[in-house]
Protein backbone atom coordinates (compact mmCIF):
# COMPACT_ATOMS: atom_id res chain seq x y z
CA UNK A 1 0.00 0.00 0.00
CA UNK A 2 1.48 3.33 -0.90
CA UNK A 3 2.09 5.33 2.39
CA UNK A 4 0.06 8.96 2.29
CA UNK A 5 2.45 11.92 3.51
CA UNK A 6 1.04 15.14 4.48
CA UNK A 7 4.00 18.07 3.98
CA UNK A 8 3.57 21.43 4.76
CA UNK A 9 5.55 24.72 3.95
CA UNK A 10 8.05 25.07 6.59
CA UNK A 11 8.76 21.26 6.96
CA UNK A 12 11.20 21.20 3.76
CA UNK A 13 14.33 21.51 6.44
CA UNK A 14 13.16 18.26 7.74
CA UNK A 15 14.55 14.76 6.24
CA UNK A 16 12.19 12.86 4.91
CA UNK A 17 12.94 9.27 3.93
CA UNK A 18 11.33 8.75 0.18
CA UNK A 19 10.17 5.05 -0.90
CA UNK A 20 8.99 4.30 -4.63
CA UNK A 21 5.51 4.09 -2.75
CA UNK A 22 4.75 7.08 -1.16
CA UNK A 23 2.61 9.85 -2.57
CA UNK A 24 2.08 12.85 -1.28
CA UNK A 25 -0.89 15.55 -0.61
CA UNK A 26 0.78 19.15 -0.85
CA UNK A 27 -1.00 21.43 1.61
CA UNK A 28 -0.20 25.20 0.27
CA UNK A 29 -1.29 27.13 2.94
CA UNK A 30 -1.93 30.38 0.87
CA UNK A 31 -2.06 34.29 2.09
CA UNK A 32 -5.84 35.55 1.37
CA UNK A 33 -5.38 38.86 -0.38
CA UNK A 34 -9.01 40.59 -0.75
CA UNK A 35 -8.81 44.08 -3.05
CA UNK A 36 -11.89 46.77 -2.11
CA UNK A 37 -14.07 47.53 -3.83
CA UNK A 38 -14.03 45.74 -6.26
CA UNK A 39 -15.04 42.86 -3.66
CA UNK A 40 -12.10 40.30 -5.31
CA UNK A 41 -9.98 37.80 -3.87
CA UNK A 42 -6.69 36.00 -4.53
CA UNK A 43 -4.19 33.56 -3.19
CA UNK A 44 -0.67 34.55 -3.02
CA UNK A 45 2.24 33.81 -1.22
CA UNK A 46 3.12 34.84 2.45
CA UNK A 47 6.47 35.33 3.91
CA UNK A 48 6.98 38.31 1.73
CA UNK A 49 7.08 42.13 2.67
CA UNK A 50 4.18 44.30 2.10
CA UNK A 51 6.21 46.52 -0.79
CA UNK A 52 7.27 43.57 -2.82
CA UNK A 53 3.62 42.08 -2.41
CA UNK A 54 2.88 45.57 -4.27
CA UNK A 55 5.29 45.60 -6.83
CA UNK A 56 4.04 41.85 -7.64
CA UNK A 57 0.66 42.98 -8.25
CA UNK A 58 1.88 45.59 -10.04
CA UNK A 59 0.12 48.50 -7.52
CA UNK A 60 2.08 51.67 -6.47
CA UNK A 61 2.35 52.30 -2.28
CA UNK A 62 0.41 55.35 -2.66
CA UNK A 63 -2.77 54.23 -3.99
CA UNK A 64 -3.68 51.50 -1.96
CA UNK A 65 -4.22 51.04 2.23
CA UNK A 66 -2.71 47.88 2.95
CA UNK A 67 -5.01 46.28 6.08
CA UNK A 68 -4.52 43.03 8.31
CA UNK A 69 -7.92 43.17 10.55
CA UNK A 70 -7.88 46.67 12.30
CA UNK A 71 -3.86 47.46 11.78
CA UNK A 72 -2.59 49.59 8.73
CA UNK A 73 0.53 48.03 7.66
CA UNK A 74 3.73 50.08 6.02
CA UNK A 75 5.60 48.82 2.93
CA UNK A 76 8.62 47.37 5.10
CA UNK A 77 5.57 44.85 7.18
CA UNK A 78 5.95 41.17 6.10
CA UNK A 79 2.47 39.19 5.59
CA UNK A 80 2.42 35.67 5.96
CA UNK A 81 0.43 32.91 4.81
CA UNK A 82 -2.01 33.15 7.48
CA UNK A 83 -3.01 36.38 7.13
CA UNK A 84 -6.09 37.55 5.25
CA UNK A 85 -4.91 41.31 3.77
CA UNK A 86 -7.27 43.48 2.35
CA UNK A 87 -6.20 45.82 -0.31
CA UNK A 88 -8.07 49.07 -0.37
CA UNK A 89 -8.24 51.39 -2.89
CA UNK A 90 -7.42 55.16 -1.77
CA UNK A 91 -8.47 56.83 -5.69
CA UNK A 92 -11.89 58.64 -5.64
CA UNK A 93 -13.04 61.12 -8.55
CA UNK A 94 -14.68 62.18 -10.96
CA UNK A 95 -17.14 65.17 -10.65
CA UNK A 96 -15.01 68.87 -10.34
CA UNK B 1 15.49 35.25 0.69
CA UNK B 2 15.22 38.81 1.11
CA UNK B 3 16.25 41.12 3.89
CA UNK B 4 14.67 40.66 7.24
CA UNK B 5 12.39 43.97 7.37
CA UNK B 6 13.12 47.17 9.02
CA UNK B 7 9.96 48.42 10.81
CA UNK B 8 10.10 52.09 10.25
CA UNK B 9 9.53 54.19 13.39
CA UNK B 10 7.66 57.05 13.83
CA UNK B 11 9.20 60.61 12.92
CA UNK B 12 8.01 62.24 16.23
CA UNK B 13 8.12 59.69 18.72
CA UNK B 14 10.34 56.56 17.85
CA UNK B 15 7.24 54.37 18.36
CA UNK B 16 6.54 51.86 15.31
CA UNK B 17 5.07 53.42 12.70
CA UNK B 18 2.12 52.29 10.77
CA UNK B 19 1.69 55.34 8.21
CA UNK B 20 4.88 56.22 5.66
CA UNK B 21 4.85 59.73 3.71
CA UNK B 22 8.09 59.42 1.33
CA UNK B 23 6.61 63.33 0.18
CA UNK B 24 7.36 64.39 4.08
CA UNK B 25 10.43 62.23 4.14
CA UNK B 26 8.36 60.54 7.44
CA UNK B 27 6.61 58.22 8.81
CA UNK B 28 4.14 58.09 11.97
CA UNK B 29 2.84 56.18 14.44
CA UNK B 30 -1.29 56.11 14.65
CA UNK B 31 -1.10 59.00 17.32
CA UNK B 32 1.52 61.26 15.71
CA UNK B 33 0.00 60.80 12.19
CA UNK B 34 -3.45 62.16 13.73
CA UNK B 35 -1.33 65.43 15.09
CA UNK B 36 0.34 65.58 11.53
CA UNK B 37 -3.00 65.58 9.96
CA UNK B 38 -4.69 68.16 12.08
CA UNK B 39 -1.60 70.65 11.77
CA UNK B 40 -1.73 70.34 8.18
CA UNK B 41 -5.32 71.50 8.65
CA UNK B 42 -5.11 74.33 10.66
CA UNK B 43 -1.91 75.32 8.48
CA UNK B 44 -4.27 75.00 5.44
CA UNK B 45 -7.02 77.32 6.96
CA UNK B 46 -4.47 79.70 8.88
CA UNK B 47 -1.93 80.30 6.20
CA UNK B 48 -4.72 80.83 3.19
CA UNK B 49 -7.66 82.89 5.61
CA UNK B 50 -9.99 80.07 5.22
CA UNK B 51 -12.45 80.69 8.32
CA UNK B 52 -12.95 83.51 10.81
CA UNK B 53 -13.04 82.16 14.28
CA UNK B 54 -16.57 83.46 14.69
CA UNK B 55 -18.08 81.20 11.20
CA UNK B 56 -20.45 78.29 11.32
CA UNK B 57 -18.88 76.14 8.69
CA UNK B 58 -21.36 74.64 5.92
CA UNK B 59 -19.30 71.22 5.29
CA UNK B 60 -20.53 69.35 1.91
CA UNK B 61 -20.03 65.86 3.31
CA UNK B 62 -20.53 62.77 0.54
CA UNK B 63 -20.14 60.16 2.95
CA UNK B 64 -16.78 59.17 1.23
CA UNK B 65 -13.11 59.30 2.96
CA UNK B 66 -12.42 63.19 2.23
CA UNK B 67 -15.32 64.63 3.26
CA UNK B 68 -15.95 62.29 6.39
CA UNK B 69 -12.21 62.96 7.09
CA UNK B 70 -12.72 66.79 6.45
CA UNK B 71 -15.77 66.61 8.92
CA UNK B 72 -14.06 64.98 11.36
CA UNK B 73 -11.17 67.03 12.07
CA UNK B 74 -13.22 70.48 11.82
CA UNK B 75 -15.04 69.38 14.53
CA UNK B 76 -12.03 68.12 16.14
CA UNK B 77 -10.18 71.49 16.12
CA UNK B 78 -13.62 73.07 17.56
CA UNK B 79 -14.90 74.87 15.03
CA UNK B 80 -18.88 75.22 14.35
CA UNK B 81 -19.58 73.02 11.85
CA UNK B 82 -23.56 71.84 9.91
CA UNK B 83 -23.15 68.73 7.42
CA UNK B 84 -24.57 69.33 4.17
CA UNK B 85 -25.53 66.12 2.04
CA UNK B 86 -26.43 66.19 -1.72
CA UNK B 87 -28.41 62.63 -2.17
CA UNK B 88 -27.77 62.37 -5.82
CA UNK B 89 -30.61 59.44 -6.50
CA UNK B 90 -27.77 57.55 -8.04
CA UNK B 91 -29.11 54.11 -6.96
CA UNK B 92 -27.60 51.58 -4.11
CA UNK B 93 -24.22 54.29 -3.96
CA UNK B 94 -26.22 57.00 -3.23
CA UNK B 95 -28.51 55.36 -0.84
CA UNK B 96 -25.20 53.72 1.09
CA UNK B 97 -23.53 57.20 0.90
CA UNK B 98 -26.32 59.29 2.92
CA UNK B 99 -27.26 56.26 5.22
CA UNK B 100 -23.08 56.63 6.34
CA UNK B 101 -23.34 60.46 6.51
CA UNK B 102 -26.31 60.07 8.51
CA UNK B 103 -24.81 57.68 10.93
CA UNK B 104 -21.61 59.72 11.31
CA UNK B 105 -23.71 62.99 12.15
CA UNK B 106 -25.68 60.92 14.50
CA UNK B 107 -23.04 59.58 16.66
CA UNK B 108 -21.25 63.00 16.75
CA UNK B 109 -24.48 64.41 17.28
CA UNK B 110 -24.10 67.11 14.75
CA UNK B 111 -26.49 68.64 12.52
CA UNK B 112 -26.83 67.59 8.69
CA UNK B 113 -29.01 69.33 6.34
CA UNK B 114 -29.62 67.11 3.01
CA UNK B 115 -31.09 67.84 -0.14
CA UNK B 116 -33.29 64.88 -2.05
CA UNK B 117 -32.41 65.24 -5.66
CA UNK B 118 -35.10 62.23 -6.67
CA UNK B 119 -37.71 64.62 -4.49
CA UNK B 120 -37.03 67.39 -6.51
CA UNK B 121 -37.30 65.25 -9.91
CA UNK B 122 -33.54 65.56 -10.89
CA UNK B 123 -31.63 62.76 -10.12
CA UNK B 124 -28.37 62.26 -11.56
CA UNK B 125 -29.08 59.75 -13.78
CA UNK B 126 -32.21 61.44 -15.37
CA UNK B 127 -30.14 64.25 -16.01
CA UNK B 128 -27.79 62.43 -17.56
CA UNK B 129 -30.66 60.20 -19.67
CA UNK B 130 -32.51 63.34 -20.88
CA UNK B 131 -29.25 65.63 -21.48
CA UNK B 132 -26.07 65.14 -23.53
CA UNK B 133 -24.12 65.93 -20.41
CA UNK B 134 -21.38 63.32 -19.30
CA UNK B 135 -22.33 62.63 -15.45
CA UNK B 136 -19.47 64.42 -13.88
CA UNK B 137 -20.36 67.44 -15.85
CA UNK B 138 -24.03 67.55 -14.87
CA UNK B 139 -23.72 66.34 -11.62
CA UNK B 140 -20.65 69.09 -10.80
CA UNK B 141 -22.89 72.16 -12.00
CA UNK B 142 -25.67 70.58 -9.96
CA UNK B 143 -23.41 70.09 -6.68
CA UNK B 144 -22.28 73.26 -6.68
CA UNK B 145 -25.63 75.29 -7.46
CA UNK B 146 -26.27 73.05 -4.02
CA UNK B 147 -24.17 74.31 -2.26
CA UNK B 148 -24.46 77.91 -3.08
CA UNK B 149 -28.19 77.89 -2.67
CA UNK B 150 -28.24 76.25 0.85
CA UNK B 151 -25.39 78.62 2.09
CA UNK B 152 -27.31 81.55 0.74
CA UNK B 153 -30.96 80.31 2.46
CA UNK B 154 -29.50 79.29 5.77
CA UNK B 155 -27.43 82.26 5.94
CA UNK B 156 -23.52 80.42 5.86
CA UNK B 157 -20.86 82.84 4.39
CA UNK B 158 -18.26 79.55 4.35
CA UNK B 159 -18.73 76.28 2.62
CA UNK B 160 -15.91 73.46 3.16
CA UNK B 161 -15.67 70.70 0.84
CA UNK B 162 -12.97 67.51 1.17
CA UNK B 163 -11.15 68.43 -1.93
CA UNK B 164 -7.50 67.02 -1.37
CA UNK B 165 -4.10 66.84 -2.84
CA UNK B 166 -4.55 64.51 -5.09
CA UNK B 167 -7.67 66.59 -6.51
CA UNK B 168 -5.93 69.76 -7.00
CA UNK B 169 -2.66 68.01 -8.68
CA UNK B 170 -5.25 66.20 -11.40
CA UNK B 171 -6.79 69.33 -11.89
CA UNK B 172 -4.08 71.45 -11.93
CA UNK B 173 -2.54 69.23 -14.48
CA UNK B 174 -5.44 68.96 -16.49
CA UNK B 175 -5.47 72.38 -16.89
CA UNK B 176 -2.09 72.98 -17.63
CA UNK B 177 -2.26 70.54 -20.70
CA UNK B 178 -5.08 72.87 -21.88
CA UNK B 179 -4.04 75.42 -21.09
CA UNK B 180 -6.91 76.65 -19.89
CA UNK B 181 -5.71 80.13 -18.41
CA UNK B 182 -9.50 80.98 -17.16
CA UNK B 183 -9.48 78.06 -15.03
CA UNK B 184 -5.68 78.47 -14.06
CA UNK B 185 -6.59 82.29 -12.86
CA UNK B 186 -9.50 80.44 -10.67
CA UNK B 187 -7.74 77.75 -9.06
CA UNK B 188 -7.58 78.15 -5.57
CA UNK B 189 -7.63 76.44 -1.69
CA UNK B 190 -10.22 79.56 -1.45
CA UNK B 191 -13.28 81.04 -3.57
CA UNK B 192 -14.18 84.24 -3.05
CA UNK B 193 -17.66 84.82 -3.19
CA UNK B 194 -18.50 86.58 -6.68
CA UNK B 195 -21.61 88.23 -5.10
CA UNK B 196 -22.96 88.68 -2.25
CA UNK B 197 -25.65 85.64 -2.38
CA UNK B 198 -22.63 83.35 -2.91
CA UNK B 199 -20.74 81.65 -0.07
CA UNK B 200 -16.68 81.78 0.36
CA UNK B 201 -15.50 77.62 -1.06
CA UNK B 202 -12.35 76.70 0.75
CA UNK B 203 -10.33 73.52 0.77
CA UNK B 204 -8.95 72.41 4.09
CA UNK B 205 -7.49 69.43 3.03
CA UNK B 206 -5.56 70.66 -0.18
CA UNK B 207 -2.41 69.81 1.20
CA UNK B 208 -3.40 66.26 2.44
CA UNK B 209 -2.98 63.36 -0.23
CA UNK B 210 -5.76 60.86 -1.03
CA UNK B 211 -3.88 58.42 1.09
CA UNK B 212 -3.48 60.16 3.91
CA UNK B 213 -6.83 61.22 4.48
CA UNK B 214 -7.96 57.63 3.25
CA UNK B 215 -5.30 56.34 6.47
CA UNK B 216 -6.69 58.84 8.21
CA UNK B 217 -10.41 57.48 7.98
CA UNK B 218 -9.29 53.89 8.84
CA UNK B 219 -7.17 54.86 11.68
CA UNK B 220 -9.93 56.81 12.72
CA UNK B 221 -12.53 53.83 12.14
CA UNK B 222 -14.78 56.58 10.55
CA UNK B 223 -17.37 53.93 8.40
CA UNK B 224 -17.06 55.41 5.42
CA UNK B 225 -18.05 54.24 1.77
CA UNK B 226 -15.30 52.22 0.11
CA UNK B 227 -17.55 52.52 -3.18
CA UNK B 228 -16.82 54.66 -5.96
CA UNK B 229 -19.58 56.00 -7.83
CA UNK B 230 -20.81 54.05 -10.75
CA UNK B 231 -20.20 57.37 -13.18
CA UNK B 232 -16.95 57.66 -12.25
CA UNK B 233 -15.56 54.73 -13.91
CA UNK B 234 -12.77 56.68 -16.99
CA UNK B 235 -13.66 59.53 -15.61
CA UNK B 236 -10.64 62.01 -17.00
CA UNK B 237 -9.65 63.14 -13.49
CA UNK B 238 -9.22 59.43 -12.00
CA UNK B 239 -6.89 58.95 -15.59
CA UNK B 240 -4.92 62.37 -14.47
CA UNK B 241 -4.69 61.04 -10.94
CA UNK B 242 -2.73 57.74 -12.35
CA UNK B 243 -0.67 59.69 -14.20
CA UNK B 244 0.05 61.51 -11.38
CA UNK B 245 0.68 58.61 -8.83
CA UNK B 246 3.32 57.06 -11.51
CA UNK B 247 5.23 60.42 -10.97
CA UNK B 248 5.17 60.14 -7.18
CA UNK B 249 6.50 56.67 -6.83
CA UNK B 250 9.36 57.89 -8.89
CA UNK B 251 9.75 61.47 -7.31
CA UNK B 252 8.02 61.44 -4.11
CA UNK B 253 6.95 65.00 -3.32
CA UNK B 254 6.59 66.11 -6.63
CA UNK B 255 2.63 66.34 -6.08
CA UNK B 256 2.94 68.43 -3.19
CA UNK B 257 5.51 70.87 -5.21
CA UNK B 258 3.33 71.35 -8.30
CA UNK B 259 0.50 72.36 -6.35
CA UNK B 260 1.68 74.11 -3.60
CA UNK B 261 4.21 76.91 -5.61
CA UNK B 262 1.30 76.76 -8.49
CA UNK B 263 -0.22 78.38 -5.63
CA UNK B 264 2.47 80.65 -4.33
CA UNK B 265 4.25 81.49 -7.59
CA UNK B 266 2.02 80.62 -10.58
CA UNK B 267 -1.42 81.10 -10.03
CA UNK B 268 -1.52 85.12 -9.13
CA UNK B 269 0.41 85.55 -12.60
CA UNK B 270 -3.04 84.31 -14.13
CA UNK B 271 -5.47 86.71 -14.04
CA UNK B 272 -9.45 86.25 -14.08
CA UNK B 273 -11.23 87.67 -16.64
CA UNK B 274 -13.07 90.81 -15.96
CA UNK B 275 -16.42 89.30 -15.70
CA UNK B 276 -19.85 91.14 -15.45
CA UNK B 277 -21.59 91.24 -11.98
CA UNK B 278 -23.96 88.41 -12.19
CA UNK B 279 -27.93 89.44 -12.51
CA UNK B 280 -30.34 86.92 -11.34
CA UNK B 281 -31.72 83.79 -12.60
CA UNK B 282 -35.72 84.22 -13.22
CA UNK B 283 -36.35 80.55 -12.58
CA UNK B 284 -34.85 80.38 -9.11
CA UNK B 285 -33.74 83.59 -8.08
CA UNK B 286 -29.72 82.48 -7.78
CA UNK B 287 -27.26 85.17 -9.13
CA UNK B 288 -26.76 83.97 -13.03
CA UNK B 289 -24.62 85.09 -15.84
CA UNK B 290 -27.62 84.54 -18.38
CA UNK B 291 -31.54 84.78 -17.71
CA UNK B 292 -31.01 81.47 -16.38
CA UNK B 293 -28.87 79.63 -13.86
CA UNK B 294 -26.53 76.89 -15.63
CA UNK B 295 -28.29 74.76 -12.77
CA UNK B 296 -32.24 75.66 -13.96
CA UNK B 297 -31.06 75.46 -17.73
CA UNK B 298 -30.13 72.07 -16.82
CA UNK B 299 -32.88 71.19 -15.45
CA UNK B 300 -35.19 72.70 -17.52
CA UNK B 301 -33.83 70.74 -20.70
CA UNK B 302 -34.09 67.77 -18.86
CA UNK B 303 -38.17 68.87 -18.20
CA UNK B 304 -38.35 69.09 -22.05
CA UNK B 305 -37.10 66.27 -23.07
CA UNK B 306 -38.62 64.54 -20.24
CA UNK B 307 -41.56 65.51 -21.38
CA UNK B 308 -42.33 63.64 -24.91
CA UNK B 309 -40.98 61.00 -23.50
CA UNK B 310 -42.98 60.40 -20.67
CA UNK B 311 -45.98 60.59 -23.14
CA UNK B 312 -44.59 58.15 -25.35
CA UNK B 313 -43.74 55.59 -22.83
CA UNK B 314 -47.82 56.61 -21.24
Amino acid sequence: MPRRRRLTPGASGSAVALTAQDTFLIVAQAMKVVFLPQKREVEMPGGQRVADLLRKLDLLPGTVLVIRGDELLTSEDTVADSDTIEIRNVLSGGSS
Amino acid sequence: MHKPATKPKCKRCRQPAVVQLPAHHSAFCRDCFFVFFERQVERAITEERMVRSDEEVLVAVSGGKDSLALWDVLDRLGYHTVGLHLDLGIGAYSRLSREKTEQFARQRQLRLEVVDFEKYGHAVPEMVRFTRRAPCAACGTAKRYYFDRVAAERGFSVVATGHNLDDEAARLLGNVLRWDVDHLARQRPVLEPSHERFARKVKPLFRLSEYETAAYAFLRRLDYVIEECPNAAGATQLRLKEHWNRIEADMPGSKLHFVLEFYRRAQPRFVEAKAEAPGTCERCGMPAHRSLCSFCSLVLEVERRKAPASAAAG
